[in-house]
């Protein structure tokens, strides 16, 4: 066993643990870490720079930002790709790669790209590889290789589903750094509830010190305010939701007024090679060595364009490091910036023209113009530093314009809308004092509904100088997730593209996996200097959500289709029923062989479960009357006892759905709608209820209520006959009539109807006896049937299934319904356009056709073909147990709905003939149906 | 053949000016036609015009150029459709695409990666097999597909069969493809601007200048700007464009949302579809995911993303590709379609008003038309004839009967 060198770290390192030393492999290698260790800042203890290759010129990078927003420590973890390492816990044995690689993060095939750069300019892939067209096609499999980032790995081990849950609360206050905390207590002060949200793990944000630290405590004192930690929110959706996305579960937060004080961040500095390894942002730095006691490098050389280089650079060096010198764009200084420098024997040089880093796959000195000179200092750390970019993600997602900040000089939001208040860095607030006062201001107002804030922010602008460019041999990263250097963006600009929202999708910049948070500010900045306009000119791009990435599993929550099932379900199961999905149903496709079953049920009896057909329970005065309206039949001359056909239509007289309405008594109906729209209709009856509220019409949707069994076969009568008192013969219970009575004992209502073109009765009852009732039929040796031969039997019967046979645009004349138009009724829904399809002529025409026995079965919607061209298709076709030839029903044109008319159908790229007949060919006359 | 390859070529890109994408123009008082909205319909009008001589052409757009629909579309080309009128239609407007980059001489990185819907009940594949008919009877590549076939073309989908929606077959159509949006845009743009078109963003036309029953020109909110001839191609728009004439359109406007992942190695190279769970997803060359759907229920101009939507892309493309839980969502935006009540769009003239033409009605199907649709609505300037292929899509089939019904446009499929 080899033992693993430990790198010794500083003494500092707030979250590790000392005494539980840990471990994971990086690329195959081992890595020594304590528990409390990122894997960024295990890494950086261990010494290992390179974590990464970059998107286009596949350059080594290594840790830059430490706060997971930059793209350069994108890592597989445990076959899960694109993990950013500088913010993921390591856990014992976790298994690291490096991504975009071949063969070794270290010696990258593809990084000759970057040698080829001179080829490859801002778009350069419009401009090229498209004469003659193969080329396109011959090169783009490379670029596809080449681009991309991590690898999914289809068995990877999925993280765990996380619930969705919604949360109510008065204020919510997203960041707790010095100004949203302030801004929460003084809320909360108010006697107002507060929810108070940052995505780090504790409150006081990044920079931490006493006075957020006594915040902190009167803030956990305060029962009225709910701490979520570690919850970052990756959304602002209207109205005024928020999304948290926490470890354990994604919350949906209804705020009635939004705080936002997220911040600001460092971005980095433009320079030459400024994506060098060992070029880091400030703060990250800090943050290894304060939190992890990691060392990022031992001398470093401070870039800075701001007074904040100078606290930092003192800083490092109180925690041991270096600092080899700090490098100044800015030509005046005041004396109490340097003076402590001095002191500690940093030297400053001021008014630096031009800066490089240099090294192979690591920085190894810095290069820089000062005093009309070249000079190089040899470092292991360049620390970008006080370049700072608001978080305004979703200040501008929640509906903030934006306006120019001198102290950040850089586009900050503003005019928030009414519910929405900012506070903090992320406005350019940059004082201790004024952040605290601001925050309490704003706390104040949020809860006190006077949002009337006057408040002058001290103005900290420097002197807004940058890093001239003076040797361009090298790039200067803006966009580090697309690799876009500041001559791509100069480049485009000439080229025409000078609208930041079009500049953005030609040159790419803020299209990365960091979605412009490291570098949107210096995009919109070198833009501005590159165009002329001002920043404010050229506003931002549109920052859309996610504000963090988030998995699709977690947005996603517990998946699961809503399915819906028959009280007879596990009877089916028990039956070994083959199941299939019917709209949105559960249903038995078949028990037995389907021509099996189709050929009991003609010889013999057959039961199949209806329960999944709607049912409306319809009664009032108005019962009729309100019928009437929605169906194109006339039912209010029904008689009762009596059950009629019917179908409704949209307004635009196409066909909504069809089923049986049954008369009860004077003021009751019993109605059966499609299986798959019986919500749909029972929204479409109470819509028209509705329209007219002095209808007396009561309805109840019974659809779950009670199930339904219907039997059928020339036996049938000898079966039902023996569970009933009630006369079932043909004299006293003829076809369609209906009678309420008890099959054992079951109160039922009882139809004569016959879909599959048997005798047949359809017997509804309550669903709690369903299986009761099943089995006192089954066990009379009585065959289930499943839909595939219910679909058969009522095919042969030339029974029309709605949204099978019928599209969107069929109307009643369409499927032989012609007798409406000479309907006696005022008025229906869809009278009007159907009328005026019957005086335009019908165009189309549902009709059987038969096929020659030889001919194969067409499948449900093959395509139908005249003298060459497709003029209608098959809706539904089957082979008949009956003559063994090929049948079905077809949407035709209207000129050929002609009995004997011969079509051809598109079967296997051959044609076949069919036949067309305008009568079923099962028992035409209905004589098995009414015997 | 290495000119063609690219190094020589692109110097000369770079440095004329003539090659620029965008130039400033001064609006004129007076054009021949003036064509409202920048988008990749109003400049492929506008290239199409000026080929045929026809160049004294404004195009305006409200915003930036390409900004509307056209940015915001995913960008399948396909011409699978179901009706026998737009099939032939959107087979012409692919085949104009194949030829595109180097008529515009910009590679606009057309893929034809081709196109799988995929059924995952009897009732979806019923209405593919019709597809699949239709299409090779009208010349374009379409046919049914098992299992096997899908899981040599995307082995990364789920195929088991114990779910309760499995893939059971699809409608598989090879030449259908997935273009870069944007470079279309700026292609067309380019090439009008070349042969004289002016093309002017952020101006917004507050009225059209109406006298009895001819539309005689635009105004801005500064300057009124006769022409012979005002094209409508406002798509989101296009019906509050018409009601400036006083003619309503039967267009309601509703979001359509689209989401994008973070780049992923290649593991997906065909546009997968399905019509039961109303998803599609595709991944580019950059290596993201592009997650579509039909459009929101309700009628809206907010391009606000919405929860509800983004929540029902991904938890149904999750059903096809499991494997995509841990990876993560980069960004989701939404764009306007203006929708028609049969899924077709409405191209022509309008009865009764002179001097108006539409090419609206593109809801989500408008991207892969763009090229036919200009060039034949540049042919009816030209010769005042309506060509064939555009003849069924004129307004006044709402009012005589002929409405299409066209079932596989992507929210026609979510609603029947």
């Amino acid at each position: 066993m080899s033992k693993i060198m430990r790198t010794d770290r500083f003494p500092t390192g707030e979250l590790i643990d000392r005494l539980k030393p840990i471990e994971f492999t990086f690329d195959g290698k081992k890595v020594a870490a304590y528990e409390g260790d990122t894997l960024g800042s295990a890494l950086a203890a261990q010494n290992i720079k390179v974590l990464s290759r970059s998107f286009k010129y596949h350059r080594p990078r290594g840790l830059m930002c430490v706060s997971g927003k930059c793209p350069n420590c994108l890592v597989e973890v445990n076959g899960s790709p694109n993990i950013r390492a500088c913010i993921t816990t390591v856990e014992n044995k976790m298994n690291v790669k490096s991504q975009n690689r071949w063969p070794s993060v270290k010696y990258d095939v593809f990084s000759v790209i970057d040698k080829l750069h001179w080829l490859l300019p801002v778009g350069f892939y419009y401009k090229s590889f498209y004469k003659p067209r193969f080329i396109w096609n011959l090169v783009r499999p490379i670029f596809r290789k080449a681009g991309g980032l991590g690898r999914i790995n289809p068995k990877a081990k999925s993280i765990l589903e996380k619930p969705h849950k919604a949360v109510f609360t008065e204020i919510a206050v997203v960041g707790a750094g010095l100004s949203g905390l302030s801004a929460a207590l003084s809320a909360a002060e108010q006697g107002v509830e507060v929810t108070l949200i940052d995505q780090l793990e504790h409150l006081g944000g990044n920079n931490k010190d006493l006075l957020e630290e006594e915040l902190v405590r009167k803030i956990i004192a305060k029962k009225s305010i709910t701490i979520i930690t570690g919850a970052p929110v990756f959304g602002f959706y209207p109205p005024n939701l928020i999304t948290l996305d926490t470890a354990e579960e994604m919350i949906k937060l209804h705020c009635e007024k939004i705080i936002i004080a997220t911040g600001s961040h460092e971005v980095p500095i433009i320079f030459e090679s400024n994506d060098l390894p060992g070029v880091m942002l400030a703060s990250g730095a800090i943050k290894l060595l304060k939190l992890y006691g990691a060392i990022p490098g031992n001398d470093a050389v401070i870039i800075t364009e701001s007074n904040e280089g100078y606290s930092q650079a003192l800083e490092l060096k109180n925690y041991g490091l270096n600092v080899v010198a700090v490098l100044d764009s800015r030509t005046e200084i005041e004396p109490q910036l340097s003076k402590p420098l001095e002191q500690a024997e940093i030297p400053v040089f001021t008014d630096v023209k031009s800066i490089q880093a240099i090294g192979t796959d690591y920085i190894s000195s810095i290069k820089f113009y000062y005093a009309d000179n070249w000079r190089y200092l040899d470092c292991d750390l360049a620390c970008s530093s006080g370049r700072l970019q608001p978080a305004l993600q979703l200040a501008l997602q929640a509906g903030c314009s934006t306006e120019f900040n001198s102290n950040l000089n850089t586009l900050v939001p503003s005019e928030p809308p009414k519910q929405i208040f900012l506070t903090g860095g992320l406005i350019g607030i940059s004082d201790k004092n004024d952040s605290s006062n601001h925050g309490k201001t704003v706390g104040l107002a949020a809860a006190t509904n006077k949002p009337d804030l006057k408040f002058n922010i001290k103005d900290n602008s420097t002197n807004n100088t940058k890093f001239t460019n003076i040797c361009s041999k090298n790039k200067r990263f803006i966009c580090f997730c697309e690799d876009v250097t500041s001559k791509d963006l100069s480049q485009a600009i000439k080229e025409g593209f000078t609208d930041i929202q079009i500049l953005k999708r030609y040159s790419t910049i803020t299209m990365g996996p960091c979605q412009g948070k490291m570098c949107l500010t210096n995009f919109i900045r070198e833009s501005s200097i590159e165009t002329g306009s001002t920043q404010a000119e050229l506003g931002l791009t549109t920052l859309r959500p996610p504000v963090e990435p988030i998995t699709l599993g977690s947005l996603a929550g517990p998946g699961f289709i809503p399915i819906k099932r028959s009280p007879l379900h596990s009877k089916h199961l028990e039956l070994g029923a083959k199941m299939v999905e019917v709209g949105g149903w559960i249903r038995p496709y078949s028990y037995i062989e389907a021509l099996t079953e189709v050929s009991i049920v003609r010889n013999n009896v057959g039961i199949i479960d209806v329960s999944t057909l709607g049912k409306l329970d319809v009664r009032g005065s108005d019962a009729a009357r309100l019928l009437d309206f929605i169906y194109v039949n006339k039912m209010s001359n029904l008689k009762i006892g009596k059950v009629r056909y019917g179908v409704m239509c949209l307004e635009n007289g196409t066909i909504l759905d069809d089923g049986t309405v049954a008369r009860l008594s004077d003021d009751r109906f019993f109605i059966t709608t499609t299986t798959t729209n019986i919500e749909m209709i029972e929204s479409w009856f109470k819509w028209w209820l509705a329209s007219d509220t002095n209808l007396d019409v009561a309805l109840v949707n019974i659809t779950s209520e009670h199930a339904a069994i219907n039997i059928a076969g020339p036996n049938t009568r000898n079966i039902l006959q023996g569970l009933t008192t009630t006369d079932i013969s043909a004299n006293k219970f003829p076809y369609m009539t209906v009678k309420e009575s008890f099959i054992v004992d079951i109160p039922a209502i009882i139809m004569r109807i016959g879909f599959v073109g048997e005798i047949g009765w359809e017997i509804h009852f309550p669903s709690i006896y369903a299986e009761h009732l099943w089995d006192e039929l089954y066990n009379r040796n009585v065959q289930a049937f499943g839909v595939e031969a219910q679909r058969i039997l009522r095919l042969e019967k030339g029974h029309v299934i709605i949204n099978q046979d019928t599209d969107s645009l069929t109307n009643p004349l369409e499927i032989g319904l012609d007798h409406i138009i000479g309907s006696t009724k005022s008025d229906y829904v869809g009278k009007n356009q159907i009328h005026q399809q019957y005086n335009r002529g019908i165009k189309r025409k549902l009709v059987s056709f038969t096929m020659h026995e030889k001919s194969p079965t067409p499948q449900d919607g093959s395509a139908i073909i005249h003298r060459g061209d497709p003029i209608g298709r098959v809706t539904s076709a089957r082979r008949s147990p009956v003559n063994q030839k090929p049948f079905g029903l077809a949407i035709l044109p209207y000129n050929l709905s002609i009995k004997g008319q011969e079509v051809f159908i598109l079967i296997n790229e051959d044609l076949y003939p069919a036949k067309v007949s305008l009568e079923s060919i099962y028992d035409p006359n209905g004589t098995r149906l009414r015997a | 053949m290495h000119q063609s390859i690219g190094i020589e070529s692109m110097k000369f890109f770079q440095d004329s000016q003539q090659n620029n994408f965008f130039d400033n123009h001064e609006i004129k008082n007076a054009y021949d036609v003036v064509i409202i909205g920048g988008g990749v319909h109003g400049l492929s009008l506008a290239h199409y015009l000026a080929k045929l001589g026809i160049t004294d052409v404004l195009v305006l757009d409200q915003g930036y150029i390409g900004g509307g629909a056209s940015a915001r579309t995913t960008a399948i080309l396909r011409a699978n459709y179901y009706t026998p009128e737009a099939i032939p239609f959107f087979r012409e407007s692919l085949k104009l695409y194949e030829t595109l980059s180097s008529e515009l001489e910009l590679n606009l990185l057309f893929n034809q990666i081709g196109r799988l819907d995929i059924g995952h009940s009897e009732s979806a594949i019923y209405g593919l097999q019709t597809r699949a008919d239709f299409n090779r009877l009208l010349n374009v590549e379409s046919y049914m597909v098992g299992p096997n076939e899908i899981s040599e073309l995307v082995p990364a989908m789920d195929l088991r069969e114990n779910k309760l929606y499995p893939v059971m077959a699809a409608l598989y159509h090879p030449t259908a493809g997935v273009i870069r949006h944007d470079a279309v845009v700026w292609g067309y743009a380019r090439s009008a601007k070349r042969m004289g078109v002016h093309i002017v963003p952020f101006t917004k036309v507050i009225d059209l200048i109406v006298c009895r029953n001819r539309v005689s020109g635009i105004k801005t909110i500064n300057k009124e700007v006769s022409a012979k001839i005002v094209v409508n191609a406002t798509a989101g728009w296009a019906s509050t464009i018409a009601n400036m004439a006083n003619i309503k359109l039967p267009i309601t406007t509703h979001p359509l949302q689209v989401a994008v992942t973070e780049p992923l190695k290649p593991f997906l190279d065909t546009t997968v579809s399905s019509a039961n769970f109303h998803v599609y997803a595709y991944q580019t060359d950059r290596g993201e995911v592009v997650i579509g759907g039909g459009v929101d229920a309700y009628p809206s101009y907010s391009m606000r993303s919405s929860l509800s939507s983004i929540h029902h892309l991904v938890s149904n493309t999750l059903k096809m590709f499991p494997m995509l839980r841990d990876v993560r969502l980069l960004r989701q935006w939404s764009g306007l379609c203006d929708m028609t009540p049969d899924y077709a769009p409405i191209i022509g003239r309008v009865n009764g008003i002179d001097g108006f033409l539409l090419t609206c009605g593109w809801g989500s199907w408008g991207f892969k038309a763009a090229p036919m649709a200009g060039k034949s609505v540049a042919e009816l300037i030209f010769t005042g004839k309506t060509p064939e292929l555009i003849k069924p899509f004129r307004l006044s089939r709402f009012s005589t009967g002929k409405i299409l019904n066209e079932r596989a446009s992507a929210p026609a499929a979510a609603v029947h």
